[in-house]
């Protein structure tokens, strides 16, 4: 699929190996993207109706000029004020462009923060531009070594309970030193039951097994999704029968399993009864890995009529202002308040330290999180403890104050939700 | 972009981000690159860190460079206050690639023929633009592919930047 785009967008076939500069259809900037020469108010965006910003990392310390700051840049350069989603609106820029209409089937899009490959969910080829995304602001194109393509087959079902956190921590040691470089390119029977906020979840991790991106088909799902958000016209791309891969891969959902990963990036994955008694002082559900309205609702089960453990800070940061709303509107919110959780506003939140969270770790915390990186200093102090997990781990460790197998705090509670 | 030509030392398989200016810092945050050069290599775990010095050229082995993202630009930047000449591996985490080349520093996959030509403290001689390899000290030579046109054109202009303002006043 990632060859038709590219060859669709350069006029000409591609081989692996060679460099293009590929037109893009949209760009997405956060408030934590470098504007470069553009701020020099001489040069101008390539296109202002393809240039969407969200606000998700909100660093009011180190950008004390933000919503009014990135307002007027944007006004300067006339980009419409619909593609401005700052505070009211805002949210991820990994969640934003799906729930909009801008990552469309088909469409290259460029994005100014390391997970952008997430928006391959949509069937479209997504680039992690940072520090450069000024260039492409400016040219509209992206230069890029044609990667090869990995196939992964997704076969089974994901168990009751079980969300897109559990699949990518799965995938990171499936693909460890296969996808390396590559484009990922999603197949098999089980994608058409993967919602869109699950193969989001699932896309976002591209960056840490080192995949250039991901890409999952156009299928009914999708099309639907998209139909009556689109902000531009798309084409999807269609898997070949006879598209070559470097490399076949096979998944089966239903082998997935709960996993524990810390205290930090040195630190293989474990099994969480491994774990099991560690006693936790943090825990936290957000980031663009997780905190989609699965995730919430995987924490509200868990949580709802208990409370937190007096040791612990539980914080719950919404991937958007979207899901914020529809968390609320299903109750989750009120349940999570009850129980003794932090919800904050939508964005990036206590994932890294940089950005404005209550949890910010000190030393000697030990946290829980479904976030997307456990290096040192990561999340606050670098004398602090950062396991990796999923939300229903980090619910239900919240809860008891030591890490702890979510499944009997799940089992009484398979149909209520809220 | 001129032919490279410096010490080789080699690094293997797996180097990642952090091994190369540790993530327990984040520079990207206060763009001090001076400071980030000064703990490159500080966890590598490589009895040589303290000898690379300007000029030298690494060859290293699979997934060069891995690591989120967010830590690529600080270990780019200090490889090149380094002094360092390039990097040549077997293959790259392909986001810090991009982000090397963006920054006028040559990281290029010749790390599997090159490993065939010279090994750890033989000096080599390379053209990116022809893809000529020679080691010096044995007068071996090889030719390889050259660096793609769009890559060299980013790398002779001394980065992204410098060739999309170029690109622009054309």
């Amino acid at each position: 699929m990632a060859g038709q785009i590219l060859a669709r967008r350069c006029g000409r076939e591609v081989t692996p190996g060679e460099a293009v500069r590929v037109p893009v259809d949209v760009v997405c900037l956060t408030d934590g993207t470098p504007l470069g020469f553009l701020a020099d108010g001489v040069h101008r965006v390539w296109d202002p109706t393809r240039v969407i910003m969200t606000f998700d990392h909100l660093d009011r310390v180190r950008m004390p000029a933000l919503h009014q700051g990135k307002r007027a840049f944007l006004d300067a350069q006339g980009i419409p004020p619909e593609n401005f989603f700052g505070i009211g609106r805002h949210g991820i820029s990994h969640q934003i462009p799906a729930e909009h209409g801008w990552a469309l089937p088909g469409a290259v899009f460029a994005g100014g923060d390391t997970q952008a490959a997430t928006m391959g969910a949509m069937n479209a080829l997504a680039l992690a531009t940072n520090e450069s995304t000024h260039n492409t602001l400016a040219t509209g194109d992206v230069w890029l070594i044609v990667p090869e393509c990995v196939s992964v087959r997704l076969e089974g079902e994901l168990a009751p309970g079980f969300v897109a956190k559990d699949v990518t921590e799965h995938l990171q040691q499936v693909l460890a030193g296969v996808a390396e470089g590559t484009i990922v390119e999603f197949g098999g029977p089980a994608v058409e039951h993967l919602s869109i906020d699950t193969r989001l979840g699932i896309a976002n991790v591209a960056n840490n097994i080192g995949a250039l991106s991901m890409l999952f088909p156009p299928d009914r799902v999708l099309l639907d999704h998209v139909r009556d958000r689109a902000k531009y016209a798309y084409e999807p791309v269609h898997p070949r029968p006879d598209a070559g891969y470097a490399a076949e891969v096979v998944v089966d959902l239903g082998e997935v399993r709960r996993q524990v990963r810390g205290p930090d990036d040195g630190a293989p994955p474990r099994p969480v009864e491994e774990l099991d008694g560690l006693e936790v002082t943090a825990a936290y559900v957000g980031s663009c890995s997780s905190a989609r309205i699965a995730d919430l609702e995987l924490v509200a089960r868990i949580v709802r009529g208990r409370t937190v453990h007096p040791g612990v800070r539980f914080v719950v940061t919404p991937i958007s202002s979207l899901v914020a709303a529809e968390a609320a509107r299903r109750g989750y919110l009120e349940t999570m308040l009850t129980a003794g959780v932090t919800v904050t506003t939508p964005g990036c939140g206590a994932c890294f330290a940089g950005n404005q969270s209550p949890l910010l770790l000190e030393p000697g915390d030990r946290c829980v999180t479904t976030s997307v990186e456990n290096n040192r200093g990561r999340m606050g102090s670098p004398e602090a403890d950062i396991y990796i997990t999923d939300p229903a781990v980090v619910a239900a460790s919240a809860l008891a104050g030591r890490v702890t197998d979510p499944e009997p705090y799940l089992e009484d509670r398979a149909h209520a939700v809220a | 972009m001129p032919s490279l030509r410096g010490r080789v030392w080699q690094l293997g398989d797996g180097f990642g981000c952090h091994r190369i200016v540790p993530n327990r810092f984040d520079f990207r945050r206060t763009a001090d690159w001076a400071a980030a050069e000064e703990h490159l290599f500080e966890e590598s775990g490589l009895d040589f860190a303290d000898r690379i010095g300007a000029g030298d050229l690494l060859l290293a082995g699979t997934s060069f460079g891995r690591g989120h993202a967010h830590y690529h630009l600080q270990a780019v930047k200090a490889l090149q206050r380094r002094g360092i000449g390039a990097v040549f591996a077997v293959s790259f985490n392909a986001i810090f690639q991009r982000t090397a080349i963006n920054e006028g520093f040559p990281a290029w996959a010749y790390g599997a023929p090159l490993a065939e030509l010279v090994g750890a403290g033989d000096e080599l001689e390379i053209d990116l633009g022809t893809g000529l390899a020679r080691n010096t000290g044995t007068g071996g030579t090889r030719q390889l592919p050259p660096v793609a046109e769009v890559v060299r054109e980013i790398l002779d202009a001394g980065g992204l930047e410098a060739s999309t303002l170029a690109r622009l006043a054309r």
